[in-house]
């Protein structure tokens, strides 16, 4: 499969093309330094009379967490989960299709949409399956009808990246006697 | 029948309540057999059990076993225990050796003095069989052999015999930020006395503040009955775990022979002793008595008075949710580390609940997250809000008290079975007008603070349980009226003790722990002499 090399400047083009601006707009500028995605790589969409390989899965995932370091081990916990959805491989080809085109896709117009998945050019089913594969990844638990809630990550869940270091990772981590009294340094 | 056991004195359960109980009786050299439904758990197990569970109750990482289970909400609905009447409290305990101590916040609040005699000052409810006075040393014991860390200043018109054993557990930023706003609307808060380490006690470590303290401590610096079980056994009491008691055998003078109990693997045991103690908790506890009728005793045993089972108490809690303008940084180190006593005591209580009001200085990251998730947030204002609402986030607890009401009750049926076989446990329960009109000031005063602290958005919510299982065989001088005396010795069987929050006639507005752990000291003393008259 051939993959589509993005440099830091192309990739700032896609996601900005894509849509996703704002917050990360700002994030991209005030960090150039210290660039998120120093070389991501994503793959070309598959063919649909396949099931979708475990890169374009990662790749998508990448995409909607706007994350480029995602811990590869839940990434294959939580890739069969999917696959095995009814429609999961369908999903997963037409998510990363329609939103890999929308990086591609140039124009000012989009600047004010916030995310890929927020555009109206997503269709319904891929726009639900955006929002799944990111309370997945956000949470640690994946949550779909057919079966009970299975948790795929605990501290690797994305949300405790957000409040880190305020907020010790549950379990893991004690912030010492007493300096609860302050605020964290 | 292939296990045959015997010791002086067989306890049911190995909670606070009957380790206590049965570490003084070793301490006095009297032979204890304790027996466990639940099995022994290490506190890495239950720390694997919750980064693997998808579910978020206080109990979902801790074992379930078929032979001895327990409630459980985490699918959303509970099949152990059959509720009815108008309130259906989501109540947690735990069946596993050390009770449910492994999870609590370690409050360990004495009851007032009023509260032992409610009727008397405020013709609510009924009087305990004992005085506060009374029961002053053993909570002094108590406070001793669990490490409370407490500030006397707190709560000055509380008399005390004795200094508290640990300094106070620092207070939360967030704690102080609140309490130096409310100053202004005439709030009080103070370090609430707690059963964790300030400094290393008693072979444990001084606390470093993993913020998780319930659903577990991972250091152990929070006081847990498997502190007194390492220390039973280096005295000789012998702890099963995997035995559960399902039957008590009384012979026809009154007097209880032995128990029965079932293993695992369907393998049926006795034990007979001279003396016995139920220490099950507030549901197991009456439940067993029940399920122990038998022709001589159709309504089970320890039951003449028809109150077995009857005027069970919770304190209903109630929470508030405000989000801040600014970053209060909660979810950093212990769980709570105050309290405001301003609604505990007063003769308002003639007329509606007492209440204790305390911060919850933890941070619950998943249900915030998944909120905004369902608002439809994506990244980076996804994490921007979760950021933002976690750090200016703080949520005040109201622990309402409940008086006894004779149809709040637990009662057993037959026609179902649960998961181990035994008959299903019934509970009717309901909130009264005494406790509603507590709910109304609460809100009322949540509603006070939120503008005080100028919160730009106040959530109150519905009265949930605290799973202080209390009352349904309290004690008292009238054999008519109640289950035991105020030793915890039942009135129908001279050799039949019972221990823990099931006792309490009243419940007052103080987590209940403390106040087990200082009568099942009492108890152990009345059956040392019983024992040993003389």
């Amino acid at each position: 499969m051939s993959q589509l090399n993005l440099s830091r400047r192309a990739l700032l083009a896609a996601l900005i093309g894509s849509g996703i601006v704002t917050g990360l707009w700002r994030h991209l500028i005030a960090g150039a330094e210290a660039n998120p995605f120093p070389d991501l790589k994503l793959p070309e969409p598959g063919p649909t009379d396949r099931p979708p390989s475990f890169e374009i899965f990662l790749a998508l995932s990448q995409l909607v967490t706007l994350r480029q370091q995602l811990d590869d081990a839940v990434a294959r916990r939580m890739f069969p989960l999917f696959l095995d959805e009814p429609w999961g491989e369908h999903h997963i080809h037409s998510t990363y299709a329609q939103i890999l085109s929308l990086t591609r896709t140039s124009g000012d117009e989009l600047l004010q949409q916030a995310h890929p998945a927020a555009s109206s050019t997503l269709g319904k089913g891929q726009a639900w399956f955006a929002a799944h594969l990111l309370t997945t990844w956000y949470l640690g638990i994946y949550y779909h009808e057919r079966m009970p809630p299975v948790r795929v990550a605990y501290s690797e869940a994305l949300m405790h990246d957000i409040a880190h270091p305020a907020i010790p990772r549950r379990f893991v981590e004690a912030v010492g006697f007493g300096s609860w009294s302050s605020p964290p340094t | 029948m292939n296990e045959k056991l015997s010791a002086q004195v067989v306890i049911v359960g190995s909670g606070v309540a009957g380790m206590f109980c049965a570490y003084r009786l070793a301490q006095a050299g009297v032979k204890v057999l304790v027996l466990e439904a639940g099995p022994r758990i290490t506190r890495g197990a239950v720390i694997d059990g919750f980064k693997a569970t998808p579910y978020f109750n206080f109990s979902a990482g801790y074992p379930n076993p078929d032979w001895a289970p327990r409630p459980d909400w985490g699918r959303g609905s509970d099949p152990y225990i059959e509720q009815t009447g108008k309130a259906f409290p989501h109540l947690e305990y735990l069946r596993v050796v050390g009770g449910t101590t492994w999870h609590w916040s370690a409050g360990a609040q004495r009851l007032r003095p009023e509260d032992f005699a409610m009727h008397n000052h405020y013709r609510q409810g009924v009087n305990w069989p004992l005085t506060y006075a009374m029961l002053e040393p053993d909570y002094a014991d108590a406070e001793r052999e669990m490490g409370v860390a407490g500030d006397p200043a707190a709560d000055p018109h509380l008399p005390r015999s004795s200094p508290f054993p640990l300094s106070p557990v620092p207070i939360s930023y967030a704690e102080k930020w609140l309490a130096e706003r409310l100053q202004r609307i005439g709030l009080s808060f103070n370090a609430r006395p707690a059963a964790r380490n300030t400094l290393p006690y008693d072979g444990r470590p001084q606390c470093v503040g993993y913020g998780t303290c319930h659903p577990i401590c991972p250091s152990g610096a929070q006081y847990s009955a498997m502190a007194h079980i390492e220390k039973s056994e280096r005295l000789g009491v012998s702890v099963l775990e995997n035995c559960r008691v399902d039957r008590l055998h009384a012979e026809a003078s009154g007097r209880i022979r032995s128990v029965t109990f079932s293993r695992p693997d369907g393998s049926i045991g006795s034990a007979e002793g001279d003396l016995f103690a139920i220490a099950a908790n507030g549901i197991e506890t009456p439940r067993l008595l029940l399920m122990s009728a038998s022709e001589r005793y159709p309504s089970g045993l320890a039951n003449s008075s028809g109150q077995v089972g009857r005027n069970y108490m919770d304190h209903p809690l109630l929470l508030a949710r405000m989000e801040l303008h600014e970053a209060v940084f909660p979810g950093r180190g212990p769980v709570t580390t105050t309290q405001c006593l301003d609604y505990c005591a007063g003769d308002f209580r003639r007329s509606h609940a007492a209440w204790q009001m305390d911060v919850d200085n933890a941070i619950d990251l998943h249900s915030l997250t998944e909120q905004a998730l369902k608002e439809g947030l994506w990244p980076p204002d996804l994490d921007n809000t979760v950021r933002r609402r976690a750090m200016c986030m703080i949520v005040i607890n109201a622990l309402v008290e409940q008086l006894p009401q004779a149809d709040n009750r637990i009662s057993l049926n037959w026609a179902q079975r649960d998961r181990s076989g035994q008959p299903k446990i019934r509970l009717n329960y309901s909130y009264g007008d005494y406790e509603q009109a507590g709910f109304k000031q609460v809100r009322d005063v949540f509603r006070t603070i939120g503008q005080t602290i100028g919160a730009r958005k106040t959530d109150l919510s519905e009265p949930m349980s605290a799973s202080h299982l209390m009352g349904a065989t309290r004690m008292g001088d009238n054999p008519r009226t109640s289950v035991a005396d105020s030793h915890g010795r039942t009135h129908d069987h001279g050799n039949l003790f019972l221990l823990g929050s099931s006792l309490f006639p009243t419940c007052g507005t103080a987590n209940p722990t403390l106040t087990i752990a200082a009568l099942a000291l009492r108890t152990a003393r009345a059956m040392i002499r019983q024992l040993r008259p003389g």
